[in-house]
């Protein structure tokens, strides 16, 4: 009988041939999928998680809004008539309306605010890491403190500021008191409170321009105005972008401010869609109408985030 | 080339599933209980372990009860006033509602008609359905009982003795002609924001509602608050900040910014819940000076009716054991409890026995004494249906609309009782 090549499983590979690892080589695909499996094991408390907080509830909402519902209980299939009602209903026009009042007004104060701030800031040496502390402060202050002190403050009647006006003859402005002007107040408190975001996000992106841009600014003849046009903006312009964005998403789901400073009033002023969502839920127990309520905002806000990709890839294709 | 063996695969495999079990289990009910305790699980606005008045005297009534019950334990859950009733709400849809839980009056109704709380007449012996208050139909619905009284409370008048005299005013308009002179501290003050806390306008509201000889509602529930009668309530309120009576920062006013303005003194008088007097005398140092009093007549002799409401004790559809549950009720709403509770809290009993007791011919009494007679001579509750709050925030908004808009006030009742009808 001729002898037998020695195999893998009955004899021992001479040493200078191991075969043991082109034996492995030879499977990779079951390595492959193993660590895929892996991957996934790695990766599934994360998306557990993100199921339970984020996909489930957007999932329910979109059911209970196709449904009728009492109290919490869901009742009959009735596809789209809840849109409809919420459509027909002028207090969506209105908060729909005020929504995007107190998001661009308050955008436009935040970064008329933090844009001055941030470039001013930008050389402030090794006082910098300070004065950010210092400008961050009303950042981490809560949103019912801020509300329930710029109430106090601007109370005509006790609050300190009716005081230094009296004291000067001026009579106290009742603000929060008229329809036209209570918004204003609002997004006044709320940009005082959300301004240190801005304004350290853009002075990070300050920080990180080349000195050497504004060296050859100042060849060319820029003063600090022309360099802070031609230079510092064009090069920031992918974080003023997404600080734009993020400040928008924030401002539009924003309710704890708006509910303890105003409650909605005077006569609905300051009713935003967020806070619509959240009475019709918590305080009126009307689950399919919120639901409806935040399906439409849910849309509004995955076309800020739209909005938001679209800026960072046309940042990146401009700086590749 | 792989960097983790397959035993370490194993292990992070392991831990993994762990995590997603702990996940999962994180979502599911758990009540801790010591062995061989039967629990009832009482879901309270005060923390019974606080140390303040209020918290101390729940700890008492607890230990007491649990004292005169070996084997039986009450473990409380604390929840901000403003959140139980929606706690309640999810916690019943869910299965999990608590076994005795605190309601407001004017949440009863919806948690009725969600199904939410279990009927009481037969869980609650005969003898104690006597000796309340205002009656034992109070809180009750479809021939039930759904709720028991725990403390009762009224919006009534605050002033202060070295800004107006030492006695109130007799009449609305003796009231109004004080706060309008030339001396005046700033008017009368009394909160109507539109917002979430609009209650604090309808429950001075409703009282003049009905010293109008208005009703809120008709026998089928619908608003009858349009009447000539309601029309005149609204022109009452209405006016009052277009004459000058009211300051216009009122319109964004809550409960908070009326009491605020108690402490601050920057008014002759205040329309406010009667529960909030003991806090605002001793916060702001005025023991000696602020006083309430019932809310002023129409005419010379004739009293407002007081709007009486408060917080009250329910069982939860899913209790564990109703009876005990009940027991625990009865505990706390038993005539020593309540005794005990206007003495050390400043809250009045609902139970009208109580009011029999010498203490409230003393000093420290004067005031609890005061506002029962007040309550037992024309004190009333509302069934204030499921859209108690929608017609708050409507009531609201209309006298609003009077004030900053001058809209009449027969539109604003007339809009607001569509509005609400529109609901039902």
């Amino acid at each position: 009988m001729e002898p037998t090549m020695p195999t893998l499983l009955t004899e021992a590979p001479p040493e200078e041939a191991p075969v043991s690892a082109p034996a492995r080589v030879n499977q990779p695909p079951r390595r492959s999928w193993s660590d895929r499996t892996f991957g996934f094991v790695l990766l599934s408390p994360a998306i557990a998680l993100i199921l339970l907080v984020a996909v489930v509830p957007i999932g329910l909402a979109i059911y209970f809004s196709l449904h009728a519902t009492s109290y919490l209980e869901v009742r009959d299939f009735v596809g789209f008539e809840n849109f409809q009602k919420m459509f027909a209903d002028e207090r969506f026009a209105n908060s729909l309306g005020a929504s995007l009042k107190y998001v661009l007004g308050s955008l436009v104060l935040a970064f008329g605010i933090a844009l001055p701030l941030a470039a001013s800031l930008v050389n402030g040496g090794k006082a910098i890491s300070t004065i950010r502390a210092i400008i961050f402060l009303p950042w981490v202050i809560s949103q019912v403190v801020t509300a329930l002190l710029w109430v106090w403050i601007l109370n005509p009647s006790f609050g300190p500021v009716a005081e230094i006006l009296r004291s000067v003859g001026i009579a106290p402005i009742d603000a929060l008191s008229s329809p036209s002007s209570a918004m204003v107040l609002l997004i006044v408190a709320n940009v005082w409170a959300s301004y240190p975001l801005a304004t350290v996000l853009l002075l990070a992106a300050m920080q990180s321009v080349p000195d050497e841009l504004y060296d050859a600014a100042a060849v060319d003849g820029c003063g600090p105005w022309k360099s802070f046009i031609h230079v510092t903006l064009p090069s920031i312009r992918s974080a003023l972008g997404m600080t734009a964005i993020n400040l928008t998403v924030y401002y539009f789901n924003m309710v704890t401010l708006i509910y303890t400073m105003t409650g909605g009033g005077p006569l609905r002023s300051t009713e935003v869609l967020s806070l619509r969502i959240y009475l019709e839920a918590f305080q009126n127990n009307q689950l399919a109408s919120a639901s409806a309520y935040g399906v439409i905002a849910l849309l509004l806000n995955i076309a800020f985030a739209a909005a938001y990709i679209r800026v960072l890839r046309s940042s990146a294709e401009k700086g590749a | 080339m792989s960097i983790i063996n397959r035993t370490s695969r194993r292990v992070a495999f392991g831990v993994g599933v762990l995590t997603i079990s702990a996940l999962i289990a994180g979502c599911a009910n758990s009540s801790p209980a010591a062995q061989g305790d039967q629990v009832i699980e009482l879901w309270e606005l005060i923390n019974p372990d606080g140390d303040d008045p209020r918290g101390n005297d729940l700890r008492a009534n607890i230990d007491a009860f649990e004292k005169a019950n070996p084997g039986v334990k009450v473990e409380v859950t604390v929840l901000p006033w403003a959140n139980i009733d929606g706690q309640l709400m999810q916690a019943a849809n869910a299965g999990n509602s608590p076994d005795v839980v605190r309601v407001l009056a004017w949440d009863v109704p919806k948690h009725i008609a969600a199904g939410n709380l279990l009927p009481l007449e037969d869980l609650i012996p005969a003898a104690e359905q006597e000796d309340w208050l205002l009656g034992w139909d109070t809180l009750s619905a479809d021939g039930h009982k759904w709720a028991i009284p725990f403390e009762y409370r009224s919006p009534v008048l605050y002033y202060r003795t070295d800004y107006t005299g030492a006695e109130p005013p007799a009449t609305w308009d003796e009231m109004v002609t004080q706060a309008s002179g030339a001396d005046s501290n700033g008017g009368v003050v009394l909160g109507m924001s539109s917002g979430a806390q609009a209650a604090a306008l309808a429950e001075v509201f409703v009282s003049y509602l009905w010293a109008e000889g208005a009703e809120v509602f008709d026998d089928d529930g619908k608003a009858a608050f349009d009447s000539p009668e309601g029309i005149r309530a609204f022109e009452r309120i209405g006016s009052l900040m277009p004459e000058g009576v009211t300051p216009e920062e009122a319109v964004s006013y809550t409960y908070e910014e009326v009491f605020q303005s108690i402490s601050a003194g920057t008014a002759d008088f205040w329309l406010l819940g009667s529960h909030r007097f003991e806090a605002a005398a001793a916060g702001a140092g005025l023991e000696d000076t602020l006083r309430i009093a019932p809310l002023p007549g129409l005419t010379a002799g004739q009293a407002t009716p007081a709007h009486v409401f408060g917080w009250s004790l329910a069982i939860g559809k899913d209790a564990d054991d109703p009876d005990l549950a009940a027991k625990l009720i009865s505990h706390m709403t038993s005539a020593d409890s309540q005794l005990a509770r206007v003495q050390n809290t400043g809250e009045l009993p609902t139970r009208a026995s109580v009011y029999e007791d010498p203490w409230f011919t003393t000093e420290d009494g004067a005031t609890a004494a005061m506002l029962a007679d007040w309550f037992q001579r024309d004190g009333r509750s509302l069934d204030y249906g499921e859209h108690y709050i929608a017609l708050s925030q409507l009531w609201a908004e209309a006298l609003q609309r009077m004030a900053l808009e001058g809209l009449d006030a027969a539109t604003a009742a007339k809009q607001a009782a569509d509005a609400y009808n529109a609901l039902l």
